[in-house]
C-alpha cells in the first residue's frame, strides 16, 4: 500500500465574491480513515467538501492552494476529467436525505443510474447490484423499496438509500455532509454505524463533515476543527478530546452535552474568543493582501 | 385513478355546460340586433317579419323560448341556422376538424418552439444567449395573436409574398377527403405532397396563434427549471457524475413540467378562443370564421351552437389537462 494519501489538500484559499471564505486549509486523509470537520454552521465546511467535488457555487473562486487525490492534482484536471471522477471514485452524502433523492423517480432508478453510467454494467445486473447495495444498508424488503417514489419513505430510509448511491460504486473518498443532521435522534445512531459498516466494507477514506463533537467521538479517527475559514487544530480523536490544545475547541467541548457528564453545565462560546478569532482571520487577510501587493 | 373518479369529474361538468348554454341564450336575446331584420329586406312589411318570428319561434318570451330551446338540445336538435337555412351542429361540426388542426398545429409549435427556448436560455444561462431569448419571449407574449397575424401577413404575404395567406389549402388541387381533418387524413394516408400544401396554409395562422403561448412556455419553464437547479437532487445528479446536459434534462425536466403542462393547458385554451380572430384574418375556414359570420348576421341557432361546442371542448380540455397531472408527477395522486 502506498502512502499517498487519498485527499492531501495544501493551503487552499477559496473566497466568495472579495469576501474569504477558506483560508489557508491543509488537511491529509488516508484511505480507511475517517476524519472529522468541526466547526459551527457558516465556517467553511461545506465549501472544503464541494471543493474537493468541484461543485461549488457559481460565486466561489479557489485562490490559492492545491487538492490532491491519490496524489492527482484535482485543480489542474479539466472539469470533465473532475466530472468523471465524481459518483466513480469522489461521492458525497448529503446532509438533507429527503430532498437529496429526486422526487419524479423510483429509488430503483436512481441507484441504477450512476452503476451503469459509471461501471458499464447492463439493466439486470445493475438492479442486482442496488438490490444488494440496500441490503447491505439494512433495509428490509429490498425488492419492495425498489420499486417506491422517494415522498414514500422516512427520512431515515431515504438516508440509507443515499448512503447506498454513495457507496455504489466504490468510491476511495467519501464526503459527509452533516448526514444526520436532518434526522431524528433515534436514527442518527444506526445511521452513523452505518456509514462505518459502509466504509469498512469499501475501506473508502471519509470526510466527515458535522458541527456536532458527540457524532465525531462515535465514528472518527482524525479531526480538524474549522472557524471562520482556518483550521484551528488538528490530530487524532483521541489525543484532542483528551487535551484540547485551543481554546475555540475547548469551548465547542464544553458547548456540547456529553453522555460521560451529564450534569455539566453547557456554555456558549465565548464572545471575546470569537471576536480574537474574527481579528486573527482579518490580520490574516491583511498580510496576504500584502503578500500579492 | 379510478372510474369513480373520472364519473365524478364528468359529472362536475354538467353544470358549468348548463351555465353556459343559460349565459348565452339569455345574452343574445337582451342585446341589440333583430336576426329577422338582419335576413330580409327593408321593403318586408310589418307582418311578414311577424309571420318569420312565428316560424322561428321568436315572437314567446325570453322563459317560453328557452324551455323549448333546452328541450330541443336534449333531443339533439341544435336548431336550424337562419342565415344559412340548414342544421345548426352539422354546420358546426362539419367546420370544428378545421379548427382543430390549427389549434393543434399552433399548440405543437408552441411546445416544442416554448420548450427548445427553455432549455436553451438555461442551459447557457450564464452566457448571452439566455438575456436574447428573454427579450424575445417578451416581445412574443406582449403582441396578441391577432396582431401577429397581421403582422405575418405583412410578412409574409406581402413583404416576401411567399406563402398563402388565405384559405385552408390550393383551391386548384384535386381533393377527395373522406373526413373533414384535410391534415390528419393526408398524413395517415400517405400523401404528403396535399399535407405539405395543408401545412403551407395552415403556417402563417398558427404561428400567430403559437407565438404568444410559445413565450409563455419558455417563460415558465425556463423559471421552473432554474428553480429546480438549485434542489438538493440536483447537486446528487451533478456528484453522481453526470453532464450538464444529462442533469438538465434528465433531472430537472421532470421536475420542472408540472407548473408548465398547467399553464399550457389553460392557455391553449385561450388558443383556441384565439382562432375566432386569426380564423377571420387568414379566411381560414373553421368555427371561428363561422361564429364572426353568425354574429354578423345575428343567426341565434348558430351562434348558440358554436359557443355550446367551444364550451364542451374547453371542459374536455381542462379534464384531460387534469388528468395529465398524474401521468408526470407521481405524488399527485387522485381519489
Amino acid at each position: 500500500m502506498s502512502d499517498t494519501p487519498t485527499l492531501d489538500i495544501d493551503g487552499l484559499h477559496l473566497s466568495i465574491g472579495t469576501t474569504p471564505i477558506l483560508r489557508d486549509v491543509s488537511l491529509q486523509l488516508r484511505r480507511g480513515r475517517i476524519m472529522g470537520l468541526v466547526g459551527e454552521s457558516g465556517g467553511g465546511k461545506t465549501m472544503v467538501g464541494k471543493a474537493v467535488l468541484d461543485v461549488l457555487p457559481d460565486v466561489a473562486r479557489i485562490t490559492a492552494g492545491s487538492i490532491k487525490f491519490e496524489g492527482r492534482d484535482l485543480l489542474s484536471m479539466t472539469q470533465r476529467q473532475r466530472r468523471l471522477l465524481r459518483g466513480k471514485s469522489i461521492s458525497m452524502i448529503l446532509q438533507n436525505p429527503m430532498s437529496a433523492l429526486n422526487p419524479a423517480f423510483r429509488i430503483e432508478h436512481q441507484m441504477v443510474d450512476v452503476m451503469r453510467f459509471h461501471l458499464g454494467i447492463g439493466a439486470r445486473e445493475a438492479r442486482e447490484r442496488a438490490r444488494d447495495m440496500l441490503d447491505a444498508v439494512q433495509i428490509r424488503d429490498p425488492d419492495r423499496v425498489l420499486r417506491l417514489y422517494p415522498h414514500e419513505l422516512s427520512g431515515g430510509m431515504c438516508q440509507r438509500v443515499v448512503i447506498s448511491i454513495a457507496f455504489s460504486c466504490e468510491p476511495q473518498l467519501i464526503i459527509a455532509d452533516e448526514p444526520t443532521t436532518a434526522l431524528d435522534v433515534t436514527v442518527q445512531h444506526q445511521i452513523l454505524k452505518l456509514i462505518k459498516v459502509m466504509q469498512a466494507r469499501t475501506n473508502s477514506a471519509v470526510l466527515f463533515i458535522t458541527h456536532d463533537l458527540g457524532v465525531v467521538a462515535k465514528v472518527c479517527d482524525t479531526i480538524a476543527v474549522l472557524y471562520a475559514g482556518m483550521i484551528l487544530e488538528a490530530g487524532p480523536v483521541e489525543k484532542i478530546f483528551a487535551a484540547p490544545a485551543h481554546d475555540y475547541t475547548r469551548a465547542l467541548m464544553n458547548a456540547a452535552p456529553r453522555y460521560d457528564r451529564p450534569n455539566a453545565l453547557l456554555r456558549s462560546i465565548p464572545a471575546a474568543l470569537r471576536e480574537k478569532l474574527q481579528q486573527d482571520a482579518r490580520a490574516y487577510d491583511q498580510t496576504r493582501v500584502f503578500a500579492h501587493a | 385513478m379510478t372510474v369513480s373518479y373520472l364519473l365524478r369529474r364528468l359529472l362536475f361538468t354538467l353544470p358549468t355546460i348548463l351555465g353556459v348554454i343559460v349565459i348565452v341564450f339569455v345574452l343574445l336575446r337582451v342585446v341589440p340586433g333583430d336576426p329577422i331584420a338582419m335576413m330580409i329586406g327593408s321593403e318586408a312589411t310589418p307582418e311578414d317579419i311577424q309571420r318569420l318570428r312565428e316560424v322561428y319561434g321568436l315572437d314567446k318570451s325570453i322563459p317560453h323560448q328557452f324551455v323549448v330551446y333546452l328541450g330541443n338540445l336534449l333531443t339533439g336538435d341544435f336548431g336550424t341556422s337562419i342565415s344559412l337555412k340548414q342544421n345548426a351542429l352539422t354546420l358546426v361540426l362539419g367546420r370544428l376538424p378545421a379548427t382543430l388542426e390549427l389549434a393543434i398545429v399552433a399548440m405543437v409549435i408552441a411546445v416544442a418552439c416554448g420548450l427548445a427556448l427553455a432549455l436553451v436560455a438555461t442551459y447557457w444561462r450564464k452566457s448571452w444567449v439566455s438575456p436574447v431569448i428573454d427579450a424575445f419571449d417578451s416581445i412574443a407574449l406582449s403582441i396578441p395573436e391577432f396582431l401577429w397575424a397581421l403582422l405575418l401577413v405583412l410578412a409574409f404575404g406581402v413583404l416576401f409574398a411567399n406563402l398563402p395567406i388565405s384559405g385552408r389549402f390550393d383551391p386548384a388541387r384535386q381533393t377527395d377527403f373522406v373526413t373533414q381533418f384535410y391534415l390528419f387524413e393526408s398524413l395517415l394516408r400517405g400523401r404528403f405532397a396535399d399535407a405539405l400544401d395543408l401545412l403551407r396554409y395552415l403556417l402563417l395562422p398558427a404561428l400567430a396563434l403559437a407565438l404568444p403561448l410559445m413565450a409563455i412556455i419558455s417563460r415558465v419553464l425556463s423559471g421552473s427549471l432554474r428553480e429546480a437547479l438549485g434542489q438538493d437532487y440536483i447537486l446528487l445528479a451533478r456528484v453522481k457524475g453526470f453532464s450538464a446536459a444529462r442533469v438538465l434534462l434528465r433531472h430537472a425536466l421532470p421536475n420542472a413540467l408540472l407548473p408548465t403542462i398547467t399553464i399550457t393547458g389553460v392557455h391553449f385554451i385561450f388558443l383556441v378562443g384565439g382562432t375566432v380572430l386569426v380564423e377571420l384574418i387568414f379566411s381560414y375556414p373553421g368555427i371561428g370564421n363561422m361564429l364572426f359570420g353568425a354574429a354578423m348576421n345575428r343567426d341565434l341557432p348558430l351562434i348558440q351552437s358554436v359557443t355550446i361546442v367551444f364550451a364542451l371542448l374547453f371542459i374536455g380540455l381542462n379534464f384531460l389537462i387534469d388528468l395529465s397531472y398524474t401521468l408526470v408527477n407521481p405524488r399527485v395522486k387522485v381519489g
